[in-house]
């Protein structure tokens, strides 16, 4: 193992990042505020060759750490949280037909739903309160789950 | 998300742990070893097997070396099945039972020669395996009984140009299409290797027998000599599913201490009609006679969501009626659909029933169809 643990995955520096290794992007429209949750590059290396995504909660509200939908890899199925509060305007359909999205493009095609923010504030308050990250330091939350074992 | 840092220090190593970590391989424990789960990509080595060839380390699998003069007769007092036609230069596929009938391990004999045997077991079941031999044992006869696992490698080439690649590093291999034989070579250069037409993933091909020492050489030599045919290393994740579409058993999860042959959908391996002695008849015979109460069966999904170990199944999407529960469950990489083996009561047990699966939480459970074994059939391909 010559690279630096953690290094070799994607961490884009314009997403947020929760330690149950989601991603969320902020972009403001004219309809308000919207967040773009997927799951990390870290975390779709971790599942493995992903055959099944669902998001049930679509037209629903969803609190912070409540389940978004369900990811099933061909050994092992995860829940997706909410890395915020509001009302999931839709998920990403293509993903009925070509889950594997998820590993191959996790921050870009792969993402997973389209979150209408409560509270912009939220974000704010969410990494004061070290439940959001920055790129930085969820890097360093990976290096130390992926530090290499001998 | 899956927490996977797990204490890796206490675990065993095959002769080829240190290529599999220079391979980058995704390593997990399994049965006291730590075994490479993929290198790439489960889905990718699954279809390479079916249209190519892969290479698996199953090292791990328990290995008996028995011997001796009435080593045919002792091993046939512990299966269900007819040894008769187990000559030399054979294999066969049966269980060891408990007195009730249970399954003690799934096993494969290969006869070397007239008084030497071969057996392999599953790794979780080695000890078990072996003292179960050992007690067994005849007094009066010389019977050695010998763990070879250590000793010996066990490498798996498996797929269609399996035989080709084999062509280009032995001289006269065996057909593939000849299945459970056994036979002594020298391959790619290395002597004393027992070459099987034996395997868990429904592809023709190997199971190699090779001294410990020589393990990685022969796997580099092979991993070379078959990159023109499309060979990969494969890991223990493609060998799940593959066994999985074939409807092959995984002890411990299909299989165990508490079901018998004939509630596995195994009477195919017990001889009926011959009249020789071992743990467990009476209770098989009656079994026969009586019928069982649930059945091994294949489970089918119309959708690509996994199906997985431990769902129930009911009769009906309200969940009215349990009827039965998912041994092994997953994605099938050729059909793309989810697909499982479930024991069900025998009236809910024909091909065809439609049944409703999921964890006991669920709100909604999948419909999925009872069909039959293989799930996979190559005419149908694996894009």
């Amino acid at each position: 193992m010559t690279e630096e643990a953690g290094t070799q995955y994607q961490i884009p520096d314009d997403c947020y990042y929760t330690r149950e290794h989601e991603w969320l992007r902020i972009e403001e429209t004219e309809n308000g505020t919207i967040g773009y949750v997927g799951i990390t590059d870290y975390a779709q290396h971790q599942l493995g060759d992903i055959v099944y995504v669902e998001v049930h909660t679509v037209g629903e509200h969803v609190m912070k750490g409540e389940v978004l939908g369900t990811i099933e890899a061909v050994k092992t199925t995860a829940d997706v949280f909410a890395p915020i509060s509001g009302t999931v305007l839709a998920w990403n359909e293509t993903l009925q037909q070509a889950p594997q999205k998820v590993n191959e493009d996790p921050y870009g095609e792969g993402w997973i739903a389209r979150i209408q923010l409560d509270n912009p504030e939220e974000v704010q308050d969410l990494v004061r309160a070290g439940e959001l990250l920055q790129a930085s330091e969820y890097r360093t939350l990976i290096a130390g789950e992926d530090a290499p074992h001998q | 998300m899956p927490d996977h840092q797990q204490q890796k220090q206490h675990l065993k190593k095959t002769p080829l742990w240190l290529w599999h970590h220079q391979y980058r391989a995704r390593m997990i424990p399994f049965a006291e070893y730590e075994m490479p789960l993929y290198y790439r990509s489960i889905l990718e080595e699954h279809r390479t097997v079916r249209n190519h060839a892969g290479l698996f380390d199953v090292s791990h699998m328990a290995r008996f070396l028995i011997r001796g003069k009435d080593a045919h007769h002792y091993l046939q007092s512990l299966v269900p099945s007819s040894l008769r036609t187990l000559t030399a230069g054979r294999a066969r596929y049966t269980v060891l039972l408990n007195h009730h009938g249970g399954i003690l391990d799934d096993i494969i004999l290969y006869r070397i020669d007239e008084e030497t045997f071969l057996m392999v077991g599953n790794a979780v079941n080695r000890k078990k395996d072996f003292h179960w031999l050992l007690c067994h044992k005849p007094q009066q006869t010389s019977i050695e009984i010998e763990d070879l696992t250590e000793e010996l490698a066990l490498l798996a080439l498996q797929g269609p140009t399996a035989e080709q690649i084999l062509a280009t590093v032995t001289d006269d291999p065996p057909p593939a299409s000849k299945t459970f034989h056994i036979v002594h070579s020298e391959v790619a250069g290395i002597p004393h290797v027992y070459i099987a037409t034996t395997g868990y993933t429904g592809e023709p091909g190997y199971e190699l027998f090779v001294p410990a020492g020589n393990a990685q050489t022969l796997w580099t030599r092979l991993l070379d000599a078959g990159k023109p045919y499309g060979l990969q290393p494969a890991g223990l994740g493609a060998r799940d599913t593959l066994r999985l579409e074939m409807g092959y058993c995984l002890w411990g999860q299909d299989i165990d201490e508490s079901t018998t042959p004939v509630e596995a959908n195994l009477s195919w391996l017990v001889a009926w009609k011959s009249p020789h002695h071992y743990p467990g008849r009476q209770t098989l015979h009656q079994q026969r006679l009586q019928g069982t109460q649930r059945l091994r069966v294949a489970i089918l999904s119309s959708q690509p969501r996994p199906l997985r170990h431990g769902m129930r199944l009911w009769t009906s999407p309200t969940k009215d009626q349990m009827v039965g529960t998912i041994t092994s469950g997953g994605f099938s990489p050729c059909l793309q659909r989810g697909i499982a083996m479930a024991y069900v009561l025998q009236r809910w047990a024909q091909p065809g029933t439609t049944l409703y699966a999921g964890l006991p939480q669920t709100r909604s459970p999948l419909p999925v169809q009872v069909s039959s074994f293989p799930l996979y059939n190559r005419e149908n391909g694996c894009a």
